[in-house]
């Protein structure tokens, strides 16, 4: 009896509706983009012309610096961190298992804008070594490339951080105590089995962390160092032509779907021999080594450092100005009758969006569980390739998409005699719309991955038991994703609260958000009215970072008890 | 015939004609058995043979291309017609068992029972874990039971609606051998007390052989034979079955007037081939009795001992081989020269020989 | 037994109605709104809000703003046409009112009162936007490191002697693209070139932030920078004791760079009387407030009010004469000012 033959679905699920549904859920996420590219049909030479020969060069050559810079330092950070606190035993170390997870919660701008007020020239630290070692004293510039790369890399590396350590907890130990015992040392077992072992997992970090520094344009901005992302809202608003801006999009998408696809190259087969690995796991995990003398103190301090640049740092410099802005009465009040009606829209928008990509995505998981249905996993693929497109991007397609409708509306509405006044473009539907399609894949995978544990024999077993197939989604699917769909609609809402870029372009009226409201403020340089909401996105984005934790945990106990 | 089929011989569920393809790949050919009120019916079959296929018909998961299926004389699957699994009355009980894990065990057996009143459903899944003898655990979730007690839940589960038939999908074949035995014995008892038909899926023919009342042989989509084990030993109905069931060798051979001669010797029997006709004689190692004799051409290849006894491969002279099987106390080296018999006591099945085969 | 035909309702039609009613929830419109003025504001969040409350309290017309980036805030009023829910643009550089003005996005206002509140150069000639606060861009100097006697005007800064000493606001602030379009305007593309490129020579840092800018400039980091004068004055305001100064450029010449923040009704407006209503009351005595009650006072800018006195902090800057050249200047030029600060490696 084949796995093919066991998995066939139900004949009854083969509905029309069952089948077209999840290829408009699909086409939602596809149009916008679709619509970028045909624009690259008819480019605007001239303005091309002047692109290429002023500022392009110089963009891709900071993106491409950018993206990789980033990579590097999320790779080492990550992965070297991840296999100290897997391996190594040192005071703290159970402390920063956690904690060095906490970054992902602090957005790059903030992270930026911390950054740029604290270390540059006017900054306290200068200020404070210039009092101690003179005025002559040099201090590398900050506001430059390298300071956003490392600020980024700074942020970004828990991405890494979080998937390598799930990697190295799954390898066997019975892998790591043959290379110890045919010679390899620690080190060398490391470097030569774990690292390539991990690949597919570590691929995937550095890509999720390239890809959201490519997605910034708020931080380069801060930091003086223009980039694509940075140069669509550049020649969108500066140089006031769309048209060339939605071009440079559409470029940028072809740039950004060729780096998806090269990592599918990179982590390739080998996504299938970690999921073979984690089955036939046998023995326990790696016996950890309890390290002595200086080492202990040195993994303490280098794990404390990163904490401390990462997350201490930013937050604590995020609760002092809030306190100092507080403080004073006058911005109190204005802060208080403001602060509020920020929190519940920016709190509102991230629920709706979430419960949408969350009731997408479970839509295209439905479809796509079913091994039979090719299409399926082929339209969910399309449909979360928006987690690699810039949100300008994403925002400029979804305008033109919405313009459209919105003439056609109009159109039909006046062929029977209302004028309509309907207007998706200026409407929180066009941010939801973004939000969606942006964070789809966001959405999907955690749909996508606890709907594996609902196996084809258990509807199966429901069916015969005399469910139908509506009681089964009820009874068996829901009650069993539901965890997923929590943490799915959890993370959503954070990435949304979070996000910049495609806000700013669609913010319909009077729906500025707390990212907004940050950005605005840390781009004027008022820094402690910044802090209120920047501290507010960093507090509510812990919630899910910690339950991603959780959900980690308990993952591995099942994975013992099983 | 087992008692149980003769107490009630009612057809439960009858097989006429079913047929279903995948593509190019006919996985049901002309399936035609019926199940007896209360009989234990195993189909048996390699991998691939199509069992599944038969279980995900007969469950209502996917629709016949041709034939029909009844139940107590309604047709369930049919032309035009297919009855959704929630309303056939026909349970699954899987090799993986799929318990629902966000259930209790208690949940898990009630499921079944979601439109009856509240005390009939307590009443029901406190019965079905009596039966199974897992009231005490009725409160865990199934990641907190071993294998052997999902499995039973699992049965406890598909027994509660009362269903006219369960099926049982190779429902012990992830288990320890120890724990098959014991569990399948048990689960035999449990659907005997409860005077439920089954179907048992497996590809084991031992399991088959031990539990059957009758036994469905399926290959390449097509039911070979159905029989009680008995019958299916002693007289397959073909040179598949023979093969499948029972160590088989099969020995070159030609109808003579009064029985079959082989290479080691006539067999005394009756046949109703036309003399001279080439056939292939089903041989089991009870069959093959031995003595060692410097003079003979047959020799001893190998032995296996198994506690109770030997049984020794060997090979003829014509380079076939066959096997013997002897008491414990027969210990011969290998490479003894032995003279072999065929001495069954019974008649041989024997099936025309297409040539070819040694 | 019933016979089922082989078919079901998908369960996921269920989550799809579920979709649908959240969206079409979402994009149901506000209702008829009479007593409303929508602004459009490319201006911060909190300056505004004790004025607007204050003319709600005096006129019962409520005042709803969203802000955005200007150019952001531009192509939602061209995209959204006449659908705009917008009756008010407001912008904080004139560059961006003569865009919506020239993209025909505002529409022409005759008042009796604004023309009284608001001097001619200080309105577009054609009524289509006006002014409520000037702000001056000058260059702010570290006294000690730098004499007043040295500075003396924006092109001035290209001198050689100003190399490494310039901190300066990058090409993708819109006052930069104001300053510079000024100068194209002045001097024409060429030789404006030649002073932007002077600058670039200076290897200037570029801080996109003029409280940095001068914050640098008071921690020694550059000696000179070009930055908005109501800057300086916050800085004041926080800390008496903040060193830096500022210097009124081109005073010998053709005066100093005025730009202003200001307003005009859209042309789309549907509570156009609204709209003008605010206007007058932002420009009238009490919108003009030298205090935080006022537009031009709670960010310490210059009334344009000419009834009304400047905030102390700035009065102290000093007497200043503005470039007279026509606001809608910045704007025409503003294209050209970016293609030209990116020709000559302007950042």
């Amino acid at each position: 009896m084949s796995a093919r033959a066991t998995a066939r679905p139900f004949p009854t699920a083969r509905s029309v509706l069952g089948n077209l549904l999840p290829l408009l859920v699909a086409g939602l996420v596809i149009v916008p983009m679709g619509l970028l590219l045909v624009r690259l049909l008819h480019p605007t030479t001239a303005v091309w012309i002047q692109l290429w020969e002023t500022i392009l060069p110089l963009m891709i050559r900071n993106t491409f610096l950018l993206m990789m810079g980033v990579g590097v330092i999320t790779f080492s950070l990550g992965s070297g961190l991840a296999w100290l606190v897997t391996v190594y035993r040192f005071p703290g170390q159970r402390f920063f298992d956690w904690a060095l997870v906490l970054p992902l919660a602090v957005p790059t701008y903030v992270m930026g804008f911390v950054y740029m007020a604290t270390f540059d020239f006017a900054g306290p630290v200068q200020t404070t070594l210039r009092a101690w070692f003179g005025a002559d004293l040099v201090f590398p510039n900050i506001r430059s490339g390298t300071g956003a790369i490392l600020v980024m890399g700074l942020t970004l590396y828990p991405y890494v951080y979080f998937l390598a350590r799930a990697a190295f907890r799954e390898q066997s130990s019975l892998t790591f105590d043959a290379a110890r015992a045919m010679g390899y040392s620690h080190t060398r077992t490391f470097l030569k089995l774990v690292l390539p072992m991990a690949r597919p997992s570590l691929v995937a970090g550095v890509t999720l962390a390239s890809l959201e520094a490519m997605t910034d344009f708020a931080t380069v901005r801060f930091f003086n160092f223009p980039t694509i992302s940075e140069g669509i809202v550049h020649v969108w608003q500066g140089m006031m032509n769309r048209d060339a801006a939605i071009e440079l999009a559409a470029v940028f998408l072809l740039v950004a779907l060729g780096l998806v696809m090269l990592e599918r190259a990179l982590r390739g087969r080998s996504r299938y021999y970690q999921h073979g690995a984690r089955d036939g796991r046998t023995g326990g995990r790696i016996t950890p080594v309890v390290l002595g003398g200086w080492r202990r103190w040195a993994a303490t301090g280098a794990c404390f450092l990163v904490f401390a640049a990462a997350f201490a740092l930013p937050a604590a410099r995020l609760v002092l100005w809030t306190v100092g802005d507080l403080s004073r009465a006058a911005t109190a009040t204005a802060l208080r009758t403001v602060y509020t009606g920020y929190v519940l829209r920016t709190f509102g928008l991230a629920a709706v969006a979430a419960v949408v990509a969350v009731g997408l995505a479970l839509v295209l998981a439905q479809n796509a569980r079913l091994p039979e249905h090719k299409m399926g996993r082929i339209t969910a693929r399309l449909a979360t390739m928006g987690y690699a497109v810039p949100g300008a991007v994403i925002a400029a397609g979804v305008l033109i998409t919405l313009a459209g409708v919105d003439r056609s509306i109009a159109t039909a509405a006046r062929w029977i005699g209302f004028n309509s006044s309907l207007l998706l473009t200026a409407s929180i539907v066009g941010l939801i719309y973004a939000y969606v399609v942006r964070f789809m894949a966001v959405a999907y995978n955690s749909v996508e991955s606890s709907m594996d544990k609902v196996t084809p024999q258990m509807d199966m077993a429901a069916r015969t038991l005399g469910a139908s197939p509506r009681q089964v989604l009820w009874r068996i699917h829901l009650p069993m994703v539901k965890i997923g769909l929590a943490a799915g609609a959890a993370l959503v809402f954070v990435d949304v609260m979070k996000e910049l870029p495609a806000t700013i372009l669609l913010m319909p009226f009077g729906m500025e958000t707390l990212s907004v409201w940050t950005y605005m403020l840390a781009a004027e340089s008022l820094w402690e009215s910044a802090a209120l909401p920047a501290l507010t996105i960093v507090v509510v984005g812990l919630l899910p970072v910690l339950l991603l934790m959780r959900v980690g945990r308990l993952t591995t106990a099942e994975g013992h008890s099983a | 015939m087992t008692e149980s089929v003769d107490r009630v011989s009612q057809k439960v569920i009858s097989l006429v004609g079913v047929t279903k393809r995948y593509g190019d790949v006919t996985a049901a050919h002309d399936v035609t058995f019926d199940v007896y009120a209360g009989e234990f019916l195993v189909l048996l079959g390699p991998s691939g043979c199509g069992k599944s296929t038969l279980l995900r018909l007969l469950c209502g998961l996917d629709s016949v291309d041709a034939g029909r299926i009844e139940r107590n004389g309604t047709v369930l699957s049919g032309e035009s017609v297919c009855v959704p699994p929630e309303a056939r009355g026909i349970s699954l009980v899987f090799q993986d068992n799929a318990l629902f894990p966000h259930m209790t065990v208690w949940n898990n057996v009630a499921f079944g029972l979601a439109n009856q009143p509240k005390e009939a459903v307590a009443e029901r899944v406190a019965e079905m874990l009596d039966l199974v003898r897992l009231r005490d655990v009725a409160t865990r979730y199934p990641h907190e039971l071993s294998g052997g007690q999902q499995q039973r839940v699992a049965l406890a589960r598909a027994l509660a609606p009362k269903p006219s038939i369960v099926l049982l999908d190779e429902p012990f074949s992830d288990l320890d051998r120890s724990l098959r035995i014991g569990l399948r014995e048990e689960v035999r008892a449990v659907l005997r007390s409860t005077g439920t038909a089954a179907i048992l899926v497996t590809h084991d023919q031992e399991e088959a052989l031990a539990l059957g009342d009758r036994i469905a042989v399926q290959n390449d989509g097509r039911i070979e034979q159905v029989a009680t084990p008995e019958a299916l030993f002693g007289n397959p109905a073909s040179r598949f079955v023979a093969e499948f069931i029972g160590a088989t060798d099969f020995l070159a051979g030609e109808i003579a007037s009064n029985g079959i001669l082989t290479e080691i010797g006539a067999l005394q029997q009756e046949t109703d081939a036309p003399i001279g006709t080439a056939v292939e004689v089903a041989v089991r190692p009870d069959d093959v009795t031995l003595s060692p004799d410097p003079a003979a051409a047959a020799t001893v290849v190998s032995r296996s001992f198994n506690g109770m006894s030997n049984v020794y491969r060997i090979r003829l002279p014509s380079g076939a081989f066959v096997h013997s099987l002897q008491p414990h106390t027969l210990s011969l080296a290998d490479g003894t020269a032995v003279r072999v018999k065929v001495e069954p006591g019974h008649k041989l099945a024997y099936f025309p020989n297409h040539g070819g085969s040694r | 037994m019933k016979i089922h035909r082989l078919h079901t309702r998908s369960a996921l039609g269920t989550a799809a109605t579920a979709v649908v009613v959240i969206l079409t929830a979402a994009c149901g419109r506000s209702e008829a709104r009479s007593n409303i003025v929508n602004v459009y504001s490319t201006r911060h969040y909190g300056a505004m809000e004790p004025m607007y409350a204050a003319f709600t309290e005096e006129t019962g017309i409520r005042v709803r703003v969203s802000h955005g980036g200007m150019h952001a805030l531009l192509e939602r009023l061209k995209a959204e046409g006449e659908r705009t829910v917008a009756d008010a643009f407001f912008a904080v550089d004139a560059g961006g009112l003569w865009l919506a003005a020239n993209e025909g996005l505002l529409q022409r206002v005759e008042s009796e009162t604004i023309n009284a509140n608001i001097p001619a150069e200080l309105r577009d000639p054609e009524g289509r936007f006006f002014a409520l606060s000037q702000r001056i861009r000058s260059i702010a100097y570290m006294p000690g490191r730098v004499d007043p006697s040295e500075l003396s005007s924006y092109e001035a800064l290209a001198d050689r002697k100003w190399r490494g000493r310039l901190c300066m606001r990058p090409s993708t602030n819109v006052y930069t693209q104001s300053l510079v379009a000024s100068l194209i305007a002045a001097h024409g593309e060429e030789k404006a070139e030649q002073i932007v490129r002077g600058w670039v020579a200076n290897q200037p840092e570029y801080i996109d932030s003029d409280t940095r800018i001068l914050q640098t400039i008071a921690a020694g980091g550059c000696d000179v920078g070009v930055t908005n004068h109501y800057y300086l004055g916050r800085l004041i305001d926080q800390d008496p004791d903040f060193p830096v100064k500022m210097f009124w450029a081109n005073q010998d010449g053709r005066g100093v760079h005025r730009n202003v923040s200001g307003i005009g009704v859209t042309a789309a407006a549907a509570n156009r009387q609204n709209a003008i209503r605010l206007i007058e009351w932002l420009s009238d005595r009490a919108g003009q407030a030298p205090d935080a009650t006022g537009l031009p006072g709670s960010n310490f800018e210059f009334p344009v009010n000419s009834t009304v006195d400047a905030h102390p902090i700035i009065a102290g800057f000093g007497a200043w004469r503005a470039d007279p050249m026509p606001l809608g200047e910045y704007g025409r030029h503003q294209a050209d000012a970016i293609q030209l600060m990116e020709r000559a490696g302007y950042r």
